[in-house]
């Protein structure tokens, strides 16, 4: 397992901080209640107010109101890669020696709180490191998630500092556990293998819609490059939730940690974990690009296969340089 | 000292309720010893928290507490504070245990709120609500590595009450803003 090597926490997330200010409330139980709430929702109070036309036995002022925040975030000079993988094994399977059915870099730029997800479809066909040129998504199956990792790394330049792999079952019941998600779709599926019966707009999934949203390829633009591009959506709209969820209780963010631990294998200790999740909560989503690698459909031999484009390479080494394209 | 008013343990494998309930007491003990010191400690109030006080905070953060000192303490408020006693303060804990029932980090809730006169005589309440994620220290006891939020009010009642309701804004009492700097 690799380390990564860069110093953790000396970068802060600064949140809004809440200027001095001099408010006129009616009565101490509205300034207490005022003060609960700010506690809460730092970033709404920053603003001056007034009550206007109170009763002046009423009025209280606040000398001073002041809010601050400071969530730690990971620090380096370098970017920060992890590899994504979902497994298609069945109950009762190693979930790491079937085929990857999803597969995403997850790229941070560590400086500018950005990030990039990269999908590669499951068909793509690539150069498998000691196993000649197949599919990326027996890769697993030939040499689990390290084997992976050394074939995009191989692709991609990429140096992937930790790989994390969950199941179809895994899936659902993060999702599930986490009160499901709010997810945008953008434009009607309706497929009977995978389940998927959506109209274009934005759902709140079950694990199981989750499920079926990512595996559907049968009715959106691109076949597997779009059910690949969808499950980027996903991750993102886990990362929305995840900001919502630290901003109400921050310590909430354990229990989604939790159900990580018992639902994904990883090489992360527990304690990196916790890093990344705190790294996460720092990078807004409309900071988060979600991409798939630009390939093509076709054939080889009787197989159905994904040619990725020799123009992928650009987008290789624009990640390498600072996690994120563009 | 706070009151441990709920402790909860997030498990990623087996439980453990002693270790849960001994990183519970261990954060006790370092916030209380901070909130002594930022908000009942006369000599602090007058003159800064001494250096000491901040190690409740880890190293890479105490500067960066420090100047937060507004939000996280009494700030420059507390030099226009005479008398102060606690009206109410709790503390709640999350503990994440790791999968062999070992606390790995924790998240602490706290509400302090006290009441007191300033310099001049007047009434004057304070209110603090805070969230901090703490750390295990490698010698023992535990360490704030961030704070989500952290929030001071003072707040000191209209002296005079005044028969105008033209909605102007009342005058500065003698009570100064605080500044959010370092004391």
């Amino acid at each position: 397992m690799r380390r990564y090597p860069e110093p953790l926490f000396a970068r802060a997330h600064r949140r809004t901080r809440v200027p001095r200010s001099r408010l006129f409330l009616r009565g101490v139980g509205v300034a207490v209640a005022v003060a609960v709430v700010a506690t809460v929702t730092v970033e709404g109070l920053g603003t001056t107010g007034q009550s206007g036309r109170a009763r002046a036995a009423d009025i209280v002022e606040i000398h001073s109101a002041h809010g601050a925040s400071y969530v730690p975030a990971l620090q380096g000079k370098r970017p920060l890669f992890i590899l994504a993988l979902g497994s298609d094994a069945r109950p009762g399977q190693n979930i790491a020696k079937q085929r990857s059915d999803s597969i995403h870099i997850i790229g941070v730029d560590l400086k500018r709180h950005r990030s990039t997800i990269l999908g590669f479809p499951r068909d793509s066909w690539v150069h498998i490191p000691g196993h000649g040129t197949t599919k990326i998504n027996t890769a697993m199956t030939l040499g689990g998630p390290p084997l992976v990792v050394r074939t995009i790394e191989s692709i991609t330049g990429i140096r992937i500092d930790f790989w994390m792999l969950t199941s179809f079952g895994g899936l659902v019941r993060m999702v599930n556990r986490i009160g499901g998600l709010k997810v945008y779709v953008p434009r009607s599926m309706h497929d009977r293998f995978s389940g998927a019966n959506f109209s274009k707009g934005t759902h709140h999934f079950t694990g199981r819609k989750a499920l079926a949203f990512t595996r559907d390829r049968h009715d959106v633009p691109g076949g597997d490059l779009g059910r690949s591009r969808n499950q980027g959506r996903l991750l993102l709209a886990a990362l929305s939730q995840l900001h919502k969820v630290f901003d109400d209780d921050p310590g909430k963010i354990f229990t989604w940690i939790a159900v990580g631990w018992r639902n994904v294998r990883t090489d992360l200790s527990l304690n990196t974990l916790l890093d990344l999740a705190l790294t996460a909560n720092s990078i807004p989503a409309k900071k988060v690009k979600n991409l798939v690698v630009p390939a093509s459909t076709g054939t080889v031999g009787s197989a159905s296969v994904v040619f990725i484009s020799s123009s992928a390479r650009r987008i290789y080494a624009d990640m390498r340089r600072d996690g994120v394209v563009g | 000292m706070f009151p441990l008013s709920k402790t909860h343990a997030v498990a990623t494998g087996k439980g453990n309720a002693a270790a849960t309930q001994r990183a519970a007491t261990g954060i006790k003990t370092t916030l209380s010893a901070f909130y002594d010191a930022a908000f009942m400690d006369p000599k602090a109030r007058q003159q800064g928290l001494s250096a000491g006080a901040w190690n409740a905070f880890a190293p890479p953060i105490q500067e960066k507490a420090k100047s937060d000192a507004g939000s996280l303490t009494l700030g420059e408020a507390g030099r226009t504070i005479d008398q102060l006693s606690v009206t109410d303060a709790s503390l709640s804990v999350r503990v994440l245990l790791d999968p062999r029932g070992h606390p790995q980090a924790a998240i602490a809730k706290v509400a302090f709120d006290a009441s007191g006169k300033l310099t001049g005589g007047e009434a004057v309440l304070v209110s603090n609500r805070a969230s901090f994620l703490l750390r295990p220290a490698r010698g023992g006891g535990w360490l704030v590595f961030g704070y989500p939020s952290a929030k001071t009010e003072v707040e000191a009642p209209s002296p005079t009450p005044s028969p105008s309701v033209s909605g102007s804004p009342m005058p500065t009492s003698s009570a100064s803003p605080s500044s959010g700097a370092s004391p």
